[in-house]
């Protein structure tokens, strides 16, 4: 009997397609025969695009956040409120509170959570430039965005104990209803989030 | 609590099935291997989201097919019907609540109470402290979303914290202070365990000890006690049980670090049952182990209409052929009347049949179920 292979050049494609999260080996192998039947426009933007977004971007060297040049433009924009800093895992959680239009201090991105299991320690995620930042007299809090898993919430005890006895406020995002929902559908544990983080009127 | 429908697809050995309507007591007779189990496990499977026998989904899927449908209408105590249903696929389950998708397998669970009896229950007494910990952690769980949470960030954080352990004896990190957060979150979720626990325990043994004195004609008095290493007056509240741990963490903390693994913890927690003073894991006849195991279900119903205002429904899987007659006669006379009832059997005539009121009999031959009743 003949074993039907993939030419080498899909096959390739189809490793490479599966170093995208979420991508097994069937997905994988539908995207490589896609791209087969592209245009060879769409191919060639396609592969420049990549290669554009790992060639010309990098890390700010003072928060994080996936930037052009040196520097974000967040950390250039000196308009911006001085005193607060707000600490989240991903460069993306950075757009979110930007979409929101109602944060305008900086930022500070770890790259990760503490995970031992994941081979992440204190060492490992971006934690050393924080704590030169708040030499900065300016800066009066930290505000922890980092999610309310067991490994974000870790994270932020670890970070408010460090931080606590420089003399910065920390504060925790709040946990609770999403807003414009219905009590009714909300799901026991977030119920119980919200009535731990009750505020009063 | 009643079962009205059941449907099940593509369900273990079950093509298709569908019983339109049950009696208070429903008797699954059939031999051996024609699916009588997994019928009650079928409605285990809408009262808890996973099943008793198997952690494997694709177990439960008839094979040569995709999926597996559970289906069934149940009536609650203050009358409102509901339908819950459950799609087993072989990488995951989806629950349905009314016909409505459920973003989470947990919008399911305790929507429907059950408790099961089974041969297997004596290993509460006789089985190892892990399975007395799963039997205590379920029961708990099943009743407290807050409990299943906080169980779930502890097994989590020590499993993180044993990795840190490692890595540090490894020389790959030295962080005390990292490890102390972990120690902290530990404790304070270990806290809340570990009082929960011992409050049901006590709410148990106030049960089991009545249940059990009339089970043995009055001859018996047991005693329930939680093993653990925080010591009983700090668990008087989730506070001070959290204080106790935190401090033997510290007091473990070198050793901890040394060995490269947890040491304390609630995580060795055990139950320990007393008969007369005696120890019945340890020094108790089969019969005694039985007997406990019977009273501690029996407690179960009984922490289930108190908490859940609300009669469950038991599902007792061939536990009459190991049982004297007197248990036999006990069990059925301390199932009250409201009580909906499914027991599987190989024979009738292992039921007594007068103490019980007209069974509903459903015969299980090869993945199918006939109402024999209605044949005459």
């Amino acid at each position: 009997m003949i074993k039907m292979q993939y030419p080498i050049q899909i096959s390739k494609l189809i490793d490479s397609f599966m170093k995208l999260p979420g991508i097994g080996e069937k997905t994988a192998a539908r995207m490589a025969f896609f791209i087969f039947d592209l245009p060879e426009k769409d191919v060639t933007d396609f592969a420049n695009n990549l290669l554009a977004v790992k060639k010309n971007l990098h890390y700010c060297t003072i928060c994080g956040n996936i930037t052009e040049d040196k520097v974000c433009e967040i950390c250039l924009d000196k308009t911006r409120d001085q005193s607060k800093i707000m600490v989240v895992a991903q460069p993306k959680e950075i757009i979110s509170f930007e979409r929101s239009r109602e944060y305008h201090g900086y930022y500070h991105v770890l790259h990760g959570l503490l995970s031992p299991l994941e081979g992440t320690g204190p060492e490992d995620i971006n934690i050393v430039s924080l704590v030169k930042r708040l030499r900065n007299d300016q800066v009066k809090e930290v505000i922890i965005g980092t999610d309310a898993t067991p490994e974000g919430e870790a994270t932020a005890s670890y970070l408010s104990r460090l931080i606590k006895p420089v003399g910065v406020k920390v504060t925790r995002l709040a946990h609770g209803l999403a807003v414009g929902s219905d009590i009714e559908y909300a799901d026991d544990l977030t119920l119980m989030r919200a009535l731990e983080g009750r505020t009063e009127l | 609590m009643k079962l009205n429908s059941l449907s099940l697809e593509h369900f273990r050995n079950y093509s298709a099935v569908n019983i339109e309507k049950f009696g208070n007591v429903n008797i699954l007779l059939g031999n051996n291997a024609q699916g009588k189990t997994n019928f009650l496990e079928a409605i285990y499977l809408l009262a808890l989201g996973k099943s008793f026998r198997t952690n494997h989904d694709s177990e439960l899927i008839q094979s040569g097919n995709d999926q597996a449908l559970i289906e069934g209408t149940f009536t609650r105590d203050r009358q409102s019907e509901i339908k819950l249903g459950l799609k087993i696929k072989k990488h995951g389950k989806v629950a349905y609540l009314n016909q409505l998708e459920q973003p989470r397998m947990s919008d399911l669970v305790g929507q429907i109470n059950t408790v099961i009896f089974s041969p297997e229950d004596l290993n509460i007494v006789k089985g190892s402290p892990a399975y007395r910990r799963h039997y205590l952690d379920l029961e708990l769980a099943s009743l407290s979303p807050k409990y299943l949470n906080e169980l779930r960030i502890y097994q989590r954080t020590l499993k993180q914290k044993n990795q840190y352990l490692k890595m540090m004896r490894d020389g790959k990190s030295h962080d005390q202070l990292y490890l102390d957060v972990l120690n902290q979150k530990l404790s304070k979720s270990g806290g809340y365990i570990a009082w929960a626990r011992n409050q049901n325990i006590i709410e148990l043994e106030k049960y089991a000890k009545v249940i059990h004195f009339r089970l043995t004609q009055e001859k018996e008095q047991l005693q329930i006690i939680y093993l653990s290493e925080i010591r009983s007056n700090d668990l008087v509240s989730p506070e001070t049980a959290n204080k106790a741990l935190l401090a033997n963490f510290q007091k473990m903390n070198e050793r901890e670090v040394r060995q490269g693994i947890t040491i304390s913890g609630i995580q060795h927690d055990d139950l320990s049952f007393i008969i007369n003073g005696t120890n019945v894991a340890s020094f108790g006849s089969q019969g005694q182990k039985r007997s406990v195991s019977i009273s501690l279900k029996l407690s179960e119903i009984e922490i289930i209409k108190k908490v859940r205002k609300e009669t469950p429904i038991l599902l007792l899987d061939d536990i009459f052929s190991e049982l004297d007659q007197n248990r036999q006669t006990f069990l059925i006379k301390s199932f009250e009347k409201e009580l909906q009832i499914f027991i599987t059997t190989t024979s009738i005539n292992d039921l007594d049949c007068r103490i019980i009121e007209p069974p509903l009999i459903l015969k299980v031959t090869d993945g199918q179920v006939n109402n024999r009743s209605k044949d005459g």
